[in-house]
């Protein structure tokens, strides 16, 4: 056993937490080393100090003037958090909610309003819309016998919006493809009733014309109709104007180009 | 002096002919509004200032005939009231005017009418028209003659069997609608450049020309039906419907 030994063992066996071989070697190497004897002497006297110190209390009159102290610094503190308090608050719940519900009564106003609205401009226009085509369907009925050719037209292009007709309009253009004193009438008549292609009036009205209508522009467009619509019955007053002397070729050719369609 | 002879027999027959053809025809049409003339032969009508029908160097026409004389002459049309030749009635307010002779008789005749009476004229079977700065409302229809207006406004209904129609119009007017069609013959148009219109164009076998930038919206997708091609464009925004078709012609539709 060495001096370094000693030294690290030391306290262990001052404590006497030592294995009893070891702590003998110990103090028999203390009882021959001088230098170890003296670090034993000094280390047991170190520890003999600290054991003797008395453990040192703080006054009481340092907790209270701590306390004090601390009393004091919140005092100072306390307006600020007071102001805290304040900011937090800044944010109004009760008013936003108000708000809120404000904005939305607001709008739910404006849409149940709107809507109702709506729902009448709706009825309106519907009401209007039937009293226009009445009206026209008036004026229709009113100008289409005008002395004027360009209001006799003007007439018949009212019809353009109607959707269903009534019969006495679909009559009088009738009467107005078959017989007006002018090709440009009865030509704008054949367009017109061609929107209705629906009608069987209508229908029977072109086949009647075919037959005895001369003017080629109007045998084309009648020719057109009924080839558009697939009219069966067609067919044989088509055949009829391929064998007639007086008709056009160029018409001959539409007739022709028809039947194919049909069949 | 044989020649100062000559010349002087010259100039007295030219004064006479020149006088027989300087004579002209006037009618009062107060109370008119609407003038129908029926004729078979080339006629060219203008606009006059004054409220009268005109009939312009009618002189030549006038029954010269040395055996009609105390005789009057007959027609199978109607009866000649006017000494010319025409038989005019009136209607209310639409005067009837007849030609009575047939084409082969009367040649280039020359009718002045105001400029607002609205006009209606049959052309016959060979008669061709020529209007010029009418503001009224004109139609006309015929068979093989063409047909020309000048400086004109509409409304405009003019149609023709297989004659051609060229309408140069000053301005248009937007009451009424124009429709110009002819059935094998050309149409051929001039409008003014800002002129707000509902175009309708249609050649049936034939094509259709224009220097107007048209917007034609037609939707995908349709089917052509025949030869039903229809050409639909507004013009400036859209106005009055103008139709210009023909069924084997061509239309020209000129931008001035």
């Amino acid at each position: 056993m060495n001096c370094k030994d000693i030294e690290q063992d030391i306290l262990d066996f001052i404590d006497g937490e030592l294995a009893t071989d070891k702590a003998d070697k110990i103090k028999k190497h203390i009882g021959t080393c001088a230098n170890c004897k003296a670090f034993y002497d000094e280390t047991v006297a170190l520890f003999g100090a600290f054991n003797k110190e008395e453990q040192q209390v703080p006054s009481e009159s340092l907790r209270e003037g701590f306390y004090k102290l601390l009393e004091e610094e919140k005092q100072l503190l306390n307006p600020k958090v007071v102001q805290f308090n304040k900011q937090e608050k800044a944010f109004p719940w009760k008013r936003a909610f108000q708000v809120a519900a404000s904005i939305i009564f607001l709008f739910m106003g404006y849409f149940l309003g709107s809507h109702k609205t709506g729902k009448d401009a709706n009825k309106q226009i519907i009401a209007l819309q039937k009293e226009t085509n009445e009206l026209k369907e008036g004026m229709v009925l009113a100008m289409i016998e005008n002395q004027s050719v360009s209001k006799r037209i003007q007439a018949v292009n009212y019809t353009e919006g109607f959707e269903k007709p009534d019969v006495k309009i679909l009559e009088a253009l009738i009467e107005r493809m078959q017989y007006d004193g002018n090709m440009n009438v009865r030509l704008a008549a054949a367009e017109a009733l061609s929107e209705f292609p629906e009608s069987i009036m209508v229908k029977d009205a072109f086949i009647e014309a075919l037959t005895t209508q001369k003017s080629p522009s109007l045998q084309i467009a009648i020719i057109q109709f009924l080839v558009k619509i697939q009219e069966k019955r067609a067919i044989a007053p088509m055949k009829q104007l391929l064998e007639h002397s007086d008709t056009p070729d160029f018409v001959k050719e539409q007739v022709n180009d028809g039947i194919l369609q049909i069949i | 002096m044989k020649r100062t002879g000559i010349i002087i027999n010259l100039m007295a027959f030219l004064s006479f002919v020149f006088s027989y053809a300087q004579e002209d025809y006037t009618k009062n049409l107060n109370g008119i509004s609407k003038v129908y003339i029926e004729t078979g032969t080339k006629v060219k009508i203008t606009a006059g200032s004054s409220n009268v029908l005109k009939f312009n160097n009618i002189g030549h026409n006038k029954t010269n005939n040395e055996r009609a004389e105390g005789l009057k002459a007959v027609y199978s049309g109607g009866a000649d009231n006017t000494g010319f030749g025409f038989s005019m009635s009136q209607e209310g307010s639409v005067l009837r005017v007849k030609d009575l002779k047939s084409w082969m008789q009367r040649k280039d005749l020359q009718i002045e009418l105001p400029k607002t009476i609205d006009i209606h004229i049959d052309c016959g079977n060979l008669g061709s028209v020529t209007f010029e700065g009418f503001s009224s409302e004109i139609e006309v229809n015929s068979t093989v003659g063409n047909i020309t207006f000048n400086d004109v406004t509409g409304p405009i209904t003019a149609h023709s069997e297989t004659g051609t129609i060229n309408v140069d119009f000053v301005n248009v007017n937007q009451s009424s609608p124009i429709t110009v069609h002819s059935s094998t013959g050309s149409v051929d148009v001039s409008l003014p450049s800002n002129t707000k219109a509902d175009l309708e164009l249609r050649s049936t076998m034939g094509t259709v020309y224009t220097d107007f930038e048209l917007k034609t919206d037609a939707p995908d997708g349709m089917k052509v039906v025949g030869a039903n091609r229809k050409i639909e464009s507004k013009l400036n925004g859209g106005g009055v419907n103008i139709v210009l078709r023909s069924s084997t012609g061509n239309v020209y539709l000129r931008k001035k």
